[in-house]
């Protein structure tokens, strides 16, 4: 329990709120939210509660913020992208499929099967890095809604 | 089991007075045959000598509540002058009133005072007494008042209800100060138990204060001139031969209690304040029934004079006689009414001859001066022999005055009304009936002297000197009015002096007494002000207050959630802050 | 000790936001704020036995209120009602 750590998470944690709650835009409120419930989840972690710290990732950032987004983008003008997307959703597959599989990039070269995967994805730390590629992910699709005016 | 029923006939006269259907002049004849039923009853009453007895009635917290009848001298005798006089009333009401006008009231109230009187002077016990006596202040009240659509007969009649009610709050008291102190309601234990303490005295200075709100002696005299602004029969009946003797009943029957409790020199003082007001009064009078009522005083107060020297049976009898006298006199008077078409005597002239108006008014005016042979003489000079025995020359010389007033106003009255050239006119035999059956019983009633005195166990004393004496100076009276009156000796310098205004205002006493109503009536009216402004603003003003506050924390329902959240914020703020520090 | 004055810190920003915010959204994120400053004190407060299980009822109800409230932000903002004090029917 380092309280140097403790402090800075816990700004982290303030500063995301206040701004979550004044920032100009809607989404970029969202976005500090997010930035709210992740710092939660290391403070979560650093006071020895693992699991509650994935269940906030999962819960909450995974979950509410994307309903949160999702309600959000119900009442919005639909917004006119300019050229096509096909670029845009193929290298959002690209991004997904390296997610998925780079935790395999660790594996020994046995062989693939279910239960290596699953050891693989469930073990200790390997989930906690797809976690964050999966945060990762979702952090890249919101963040289009950065490049535009809400 | 017949004294039970003596009030009995005139109640029966009073619910057939309510009931009838047609012509209510045979009510009047109805009433007459009750009181000679009543009269019946009274002598075999008499005859049967029965002392009294009592049937139980209700019992409240241990006390038993009786009707109980005493039968002595004392009620015997009240009891016969009611029912009398009331026979002859009766009579006279058939002539007197008008009948066209709606009669039965009328006969129903004077049926249920006679039968409430009759209560009063038969009953035994105090609380019956009080019931009774309450029920002939009311008849009174409603008698008085009978014209109602006349103002000055509707404040005449509040006035003497008034009054009376003073004098009934006193008496109230005194019987429950006697109930206290000799632990019964009934008349006889009492008086045998009589002893002298504070309780006593108090009491029966209540119970002589009750005694002269009816008997009008001072101070509480002024309702009986108004009183008479109701019909002629109702002043003979009521306030001149009964109901004002009601009062003076009261004090004879409770004497021995009041002269061992040493109230006697209270009765006397009053007794001699009364007659010298109520002469000066009648001196200066010119309305006919009120002279009469000033004189009813000035002998009720002789009467009283009488009770407070001890000469008990001299005062009876110079109540039973006056009360003859005074309803020939107010019955004389209805006539005179009738006949002059005024009640003022000044505009009055009727015939002085040998016609029977004339001659049974002089009768009656002669009995009140105490002329012998007639039977004021008697009565009025037994008790000017109890006063020479006293020797209190004082006393003497005020009676020997007051009967010289006494002779003046009466001749007065009489030779104003009665000149040399008058005239003579017819009235209803029912009205003249009565006027010579009365005269002869005033002029043959002195010869009843020894039998009215043996009847008391006690015996007349009389002496010659005081009977010269007497007649000497009602002589001296009747010279003065003649003087005045018939051969017109100038006296305006007196008429007009301040001193026979003053007589004339009444002594000023009425506008004391209204004073007085007036300052209560201003407490009354600052309860009321009170009341308005300060009881009912301070009601209305919670009213409003509250709103005011509900229009205030309405402000805080504004609808805006966001009011709402901070609401909610701050009272869970308040709950934590509670809950830490308080708790 | 310094994750329960931060807690008290987030709850203060939480209720800064409920109060003098009138987007109907950006109420609801304050209310997610307040919430995880609430979870974060009771983390902080478990932390010696380490029974941090009592979280999992407080994140129920939370999600749950956060789908009804945006659930019913979609109904409202069907007609243009985008500010909370313009929903005014429980007034007097």
């Amino acid at each position: 329990m380092s309280e140097p750590l403790l402090l800075v998470t816990s700004s982290i944690a303030a500063l995301g709120a206040l701004y979550a709650i004044n920032a100009r835009q809607l989404m970029r409120g969202v976005l500090g939210l997010a930035v709210f419930f992740i710092a939660l989840a290391m403070l979560f972690a650093q006071l020895g509660a693992w699991y509650l710290a994935v269940g906030q990732l999962f819960l909450f950032v995974g979950g509410v913020v994307t309903l949160f987004v999702l309600a959000f983008n119900f009442v919005r003008t639909p917004i006119q992208h300019s050229g096509s997307f096909w670029p845009w959703m193929v290298s959002m597959l690209a991004l997904l499929s390296l997610a998925l599989f780079l935790p395999f990039s660790f594996a020994t070269p046995q062989g693939i099967s279910l239960t290596t995967f699953a050891a693989e994805m469930f073990l200790q730390y390997g989930w906690i890095l797809n976690l964050a590629l999966l945060l990762l992910f979702s952090a890249i699709i919101t963040s289009q809604y950065l490049l535009e005016d809400t | 089991m017949i004294e039970y029923l003596i009030p009995a006939p005139f109640l029966l006269v009073m619910i057939a007075a309510l009931l009838w259907p047609r012509r209510s002049e045979y009510v009047g004849y109805l009433g007459a045959a009750a009181g000679l039923v009543t009269l019946a009853l009274v002598y075999l009453t008499w005859r049967s000598g029965t002392p009294g007895g009592e049937l139980e009635w209700f019992a409240v917290a241990g006390t038993m509540f009786t009707w109980s009848v005493m039968v002595d001298q004392l009620s015997l005798l009240l009891a016969g002058i009611v029912a009398g006089i009331g026979t002859f009333i009766f009579l006279y009401s058939v002539g007197y009133m008008d009948a066209s006008e709606e009669l039965r009231r009328y006969y129903a109230e004077l049926a249920l005072f006679a039968t409430s009187m009759l209560a009063v002077v038969m009953s035994a016990n105090l609380f019956q007494l009080f019931f009774a006596w309450e029920l002939v202040g009311v008849s009174s009240y409603l008698l008085i008042g009978y014209w109602h659509d006349r103002k000055t007969a509707i404040a005449a009649a509040r006035k003497a209800f008034i009054t009376i009610i003073i004098g009934d709050a006193f008496l109230l008291a005194g019987i429950f100060l006697l109930w206290k102190g000799y632990g019964t309601f009934a008349i006889a234990p009492i008086l045998e138990a009589a002893r002298a303490d504070t309780i006593t005295t108090i009491a029966g200075l209540f119970i002589i204060i009750g005694a002269i709100s009816k008997s009008a002696q001072f101070p509480l005299h002024a309702w009986l001139p108004d009183a008479m602004e109701g019909p002629t029969p109702v002043s003979a009946f009521l306030h001149s031969a009964t109901m004002v003797k009601a009062g003076l009943f009261l004090v004879a029957r409770f004497l021995p209690l009041l002269a061992i409790a040493g109230l006697s020199p209270v009765l006397i003082i009053i007794a001699v304040i009364t007659i010298i007001i109520s002469a000066c009064m009648a001196l200066v009078e010119n309305d006919i029934k009120r002279v009469l009522a000033y004189s009813t005083m000035n002998q009720l107060a002789f009467i009283l004079l009488a009770f407070g020297l001890g000469a008990t049976v001299a005062g009876l009898y110079h109540l039973l006689n006056h009360s003859v006298f005074k309803a020939l006199l107010f019955m004389a008077a209805g006539v005179i009414i009738h006949l002059a078409g005024t009640q003022d005597i000044r505009q009055m002239e009727l015939k002085l001859g040998w016609n029977v108006l004339a001659v049974t008014t002089a009768i009656g005016a002669l009995a009140l001066a105490g002329l012998p042979p007639l039977s004021g003489f008697f009565s009025k000079d037994a008790i000017f022999e109890q006063i020479l025995h006293t020797g209190n020359a004082a006393l003497i010389l005020v009676f020997s005055i007051a009967i010289i007033m006494s002779a003046a106003y009466i001749s007065r009255w009489y030779l104003l009304i009665f000149r040399r050239n008058g005239s003579v006119a017819h009235v209803h035999w029912q009205m003249r009936a009565p006027l010579p059956i009365l005269a002869a019983l005033v002029v043959f009633g002195g010869l009843i002297t020894g039998m009215f005195y043996s009847w008391w166990d006690s015996s007349a004393s009389a002496s010659l000197f005081a009977g010269v004496l007497s007649t000497i100076l009602a002589l001296a009276g009747f010279g003065i009015a003649y003087a005045i009156y018939w051969r017109g000796m100038d006296i305006n310098w007196l008429s007009r002096s301040s001193m026979a205004e003053f007589f004339r205002q009444r002594f000023l006493l009425d506008d004391l007494g209204s004073a007085l109503a007036s300052a209560v009536q201003g407490i009354g009216k600052a309860m009321v002000w009170v009341d308005t402004h300060i009881v009912d603003r301070t009601v209305v003003g919670v009213g409003h207050m509250l709103s005011a506050v509900g229009a205030l924390l309405r402000r805080f329902i504004s609808g805006h959630p966001t009011n709402y959240l901070f609401a909610f914020v701050i009272g869970f703020i308040i709950i934590i802050i509670t809950l830490r520090f308080v708790l | 000790m310094i994750p329960l004055i931060a807690s008290m810190v987030l709850f203060s920003i939480g209720i800064y936001g409920v109060l003098s915010k009138r987007d109907i959204l950006r109420i609801t994120i304050s209310v997610s704020v307040i919430l995880g400053s609430i979870t974060l004190l009771l983390a902080s407060l478990a932390q010696n036995s380490g029974n941090y299980s009592f979280i999992l009822f407080i994140w129920a109800v939370e999600v749950m209120e956060i789908l009804v409230a945006l659930a019913v932000f979609l109904y409202l903002a069907r007609s243009e009602k985008k500010d909370i004090n313009d929903l005014q029917q429980l007034r007097w």
